[in-house]
């Protein structure tokens, strides 16, 4: 009787502890990669393009921080391989040779840090009568705050239109990617990145000229 | 197997035979899988293989019973290059798109079958609310949303008698949440779906 009044209790005990949460094996899954376009802009028209040398780090800080060079080649590289895959043709120098968009990439990093406590404390013993004015054989060692970190980057791409003036300090800016995840080893992380962009590039056949459904 | 460790678990030396319709209470516990339908199937298209439900029958007449339905189900799916469309960009990414779903319904049960016999048919409707929450995680982001949805559950099933009280159920029921809420994707919704259950029952 008083197995069946508690069986099924621990059935719905036993169930419930089977929530689904999501399974993560890789950091790599944390990896998104977003692109908003412009909507009144068009692509059909674009022949050139211009990249920059460089890729930023933003914001700017105090130690003058710097995407390592490795880093910045792979990036602007994979950039200028899918720029190229469109049809579209480079313009090397920019100040001498206008292009009909510029290209421009930049990456961020943030760190996040989280509290979690450890809310049981436990009892120990010493194992030999301590030295002292009649201090107790027991200690105890309360709960405890811990914390733990993890950082995010983002590789964001800007693409400028060249026929438009700036106006009021704002660029017309006609289309924009940016690949996010949480960080890791060098290699793995640029790997996401190269990765994405070429992800980018993939959800945005209106840049090719080809209308979008 | 699990079902014949249940079943040892609940039988005794006695071999009465559970009494449908002579008995006052008849209390069930299903393990529930669901397979998603409208709303649900089209945002997240998995077969469901975890929940369950606690339910309770008392009968007014010999072959009428009322009672409730207390019950929980997980509709879940992860997948890799999920996209999201918006009016103006795309987002692609490992996606997790999760349903809880909380039924609390009065019910009321027709009985076939004869007292005191192993084999009896029933069909029934639930009426009541569902708790249904509804959850995304994209990257290195996650949101939820929940709302309470008022419901009908029409089922149909078999209830078969074994002994000491103890019986087995297996049914059929279509859960339908009327649309209501503001969901993640700035609608209304209601995760409908059809839930199989396979229960063991005990009367008293």
């Amino acid at each position: 009787m008083i197995a069946r009044s508690i069986l099924g209790p621990c059935l719905v005990i036993g169930l419930t502890a089977c929530y689904p949460g999501r399974s993560v094996d890789n950091n790599t899954e944390f990896a998104s990669v977003t692109t908003l376009k412009d909507k009144e802009a068009t692509f059909s028209n674009v022949k050139t393009y211009a990249l920059p040398d460089t890729v930023l780090y933003v914001p700017k800080t105090e130690d003058l921080k710097e995407v390592p060079a490795a880093t910045q080649a792979a990036i602007l590289q994979t950039l200028r391989n899918n720029l190229n895959a469109l049809g579209w043709t480079e313009v090397l120098n920019a100040r001498t040779t206008p292009a009909n968009v510029y290209v421009v990439a930049a990456v961020t990093t943030e760190t996040n840090v989280y509290w979690g406590y450890v809310w049981w404390g436990y009892w120990g013993w010493y194992p030999y009568w301590p030295v002292g004015w009649g201090a107790s054989s027991n200690w105890y060692y309360p709960g405890y705050w811990y914390p733990y970190t993890y950082s995010t980057g983002t590789v964001m791409v800007g693409m400028v239109d060249g026929s438009a003036p700036a106006a009021e300090e704002r660029v017309p800016l006609i289309w924009t990617a940016a690949v996010n995840g949480v960080l890791a080893d060098a290699s793995t992380n640029l790997a996401i990145a190269t990765a994405g962009i070429d992800q980018a590039f993939e959800q945005s056949p209106y840049l090719g000229g080809t209308a979008v459904k | 197997m699990a079902l014949s460790i249940l079943g040892a678990a609940m039988s005794s030396a006695s071999g009465a035979t559970a009494q449908i319709g002579v008995t006052p209470y008849v209390g069930t516990f299903n393990y529930t899988m669901a397979a998603p339908s409208g709303d649900s199937r089209d945002f997240s298209n998995n077969y469901s293989w975890l929940g369950f439900s606690l339910e309770g029958d008392w009968f007014l007449k010999q072959h009428l019973s009322t009672g409730f339905i207390l019950g929980w189900q997980e509709i879940y799916k992860e997948q890799n290059g999920d996209s999201f469309q918006f009016d103006n960009g795309t987002a692609t990414g490992r996606s997790y798109r999760h349903l809880m779903a909380v039924p609390l319904l009065a019910r009321a049960r027709y009985w076939g079958g004869t007292p005191g016999k192993a084999f009896h048919p029933f069909a029934g409707i639930g009426v009541g609310t569902y708790w249904m929450k509804q959850t995304v995680d994209f990257g290195i982001y996650t949101a939820d949303v929940d709302h309470w949805h008022f419901g009908l559950a029409p089922e149909v099933g078999v209830l078969m008698a074994s002994h000491s009280g103890v019986a087995w159920t297996l049914n059929a029921r279509y859960n339908y949440p009327f649309a209501s809420g503001d969901y993640l994707n700035g609608n209304k919704a209601s995760w409908s779906y059809w839930g199989i259950g396979i229960g063991v029952a005990y009367t008293h």
